[in-house]
């Protein structure tokens, strides 16, 4: 292995987490090279003099901790719950908003075209209720035929 | 009493059991704990961390397929929330903080500066000093090496939380030592 390939299992080493093999070959190495071996011995005293620093906690501490892994399920669950309802009002305004848009707007838009068709159609319309006003005369003259015979 | 798995007991908290939700609490509460403290270096953030992934785990119990243990499951939960919490973080850095001199002249504080090994040395707090410096590693170097070398987990094991490859493990453990070695030149 080059030198290269060895401290980079120095890691490894220091953590006992390497093959015997690997091991034998890396001990080898460090008999012989003094690069290795100083880039060993810094890792090492690096990592002996660093250790956890664990906070001193007080017995109350722990006899609360599952009461608030509690407190936060219950909180999730109410979360949850509450999701839809909060936003329900919200949401409901919107469609309604929209609703109201789309269904005014194709009113108008209806009106509008009856407005235009009528103010284009006026002559025609007004001789077409002068027609059917004709038809109605022609019928009542049919119907007073009738009661005389 | 007879010892039974945490396999067992989170099939019965599936079953609907949460007496096996409390003793699984009991179980992986401090370790859980020391994991997020560890990374966070906060009492409160830890404690509300651990709690939040412990909460997350009994409500998505029934996605958990176990098939990996309970505690590389929860420490995965664990190390997310705490990647979340950096993230949030680092987003508040860039909110400048003020604070006000003695002429009552607003001030705009360095929340970056680093102090020198001398003003370390200088508190006295060696132990203190180092676990800053493992606090300020990039975040993924800080992940394998507190599960590394402060927790004392196997790379594999490691791998298996982070859901990478042991050689990406053991790289980023090597960049951490290194990133710490500089760091603490003049310290150790």
């Amino acid at each position: 292995m080059k030198c290269k390939d060895i401290q980079k299992e120095l890691i490894s080493y220091y953590y006992q987490e390497l093959n015997d093999a690997l091991k034998a070959e890396i001990e080898r190495h460090l008999g012989t090279c003094d690069k290795c071996m100083f880039s060993w011995e810094r890792l090492k005293t690096t990592l002996n003099n660093i250790e956890a620093k664990e906070p001193d906690l007080p017995h109350a501490f722990w006899q609360g901790y599952r009461r608030k892994v509690y407190e936060k399920i219950e909180g999730k669950k109410s979360s949850n719950l509450s999701r839809f309802p909060r936003f329900a009002p919200a949401v409901a305004a919107i469609v309604i908003a929209l609703s109201l848009s789309i269904f005014g707007g194709i009113r108008l838009y209806e009106s509008k075209q009856e407005k235009d068709f009528i103010a284009k159609n006026y002559e025609l319309m007004k001789n077409l209720e002068l027609f059917e006003d004709l038809e109605i005369l022609e019928h009542m003259e049919e119907i007073e035929a009738l009661k005389k015979t | 009493m007879a010892y039974i798995s945490d396999e067992e007991i989170v099939r019965r908290l599936k079953a609907g059991d949460d007496d096996a939700f409390n003793e699984l609490i009991e179980r992986h509460k401090k370790m859980g704990f020391s994991l997020a403290y560890n990374m966070l270096g906060s009492i409160e953030d830890a404690e509300d961390i651990s709690q939040e992934a412990f909460a997350i785990a009994y409500t998505e119990i029934g996605k958990f397929r176990q098939e990996s243990s309970f505690k590389t499951w929860l420490y995965r939960i664990i190390i997310n929330l705490c990647r979340k919490h950096y993230r949030k973080n680092k987003l508040m850095s860039f909110i400048p903080l003020y604070f006000h001199n003695k002429e009552g002249e607003e001030q705009e504080m360095d929340i970056k500066a680093e102090a020198t090994p001398e003003d370390e040395l200088s508190s006295k707090q060696l132990g203190s000093a180092i676990m800053k410096a493992v606090r300020r590693l990039p975040m993924k170097q800080k992940e394998v090496f507190v599960m590394k070398h402060i927790k004392g987990m196997k790379i594999s094991e490691i791998a298996e939380i982070l859901g990478s490859a042991e050689g990406t493990v053991k790289s980023h453990l090597f960049r951490a030592v290194n990133e710490l070695q500089k760091k603490l030149r003049g310290f150790i």
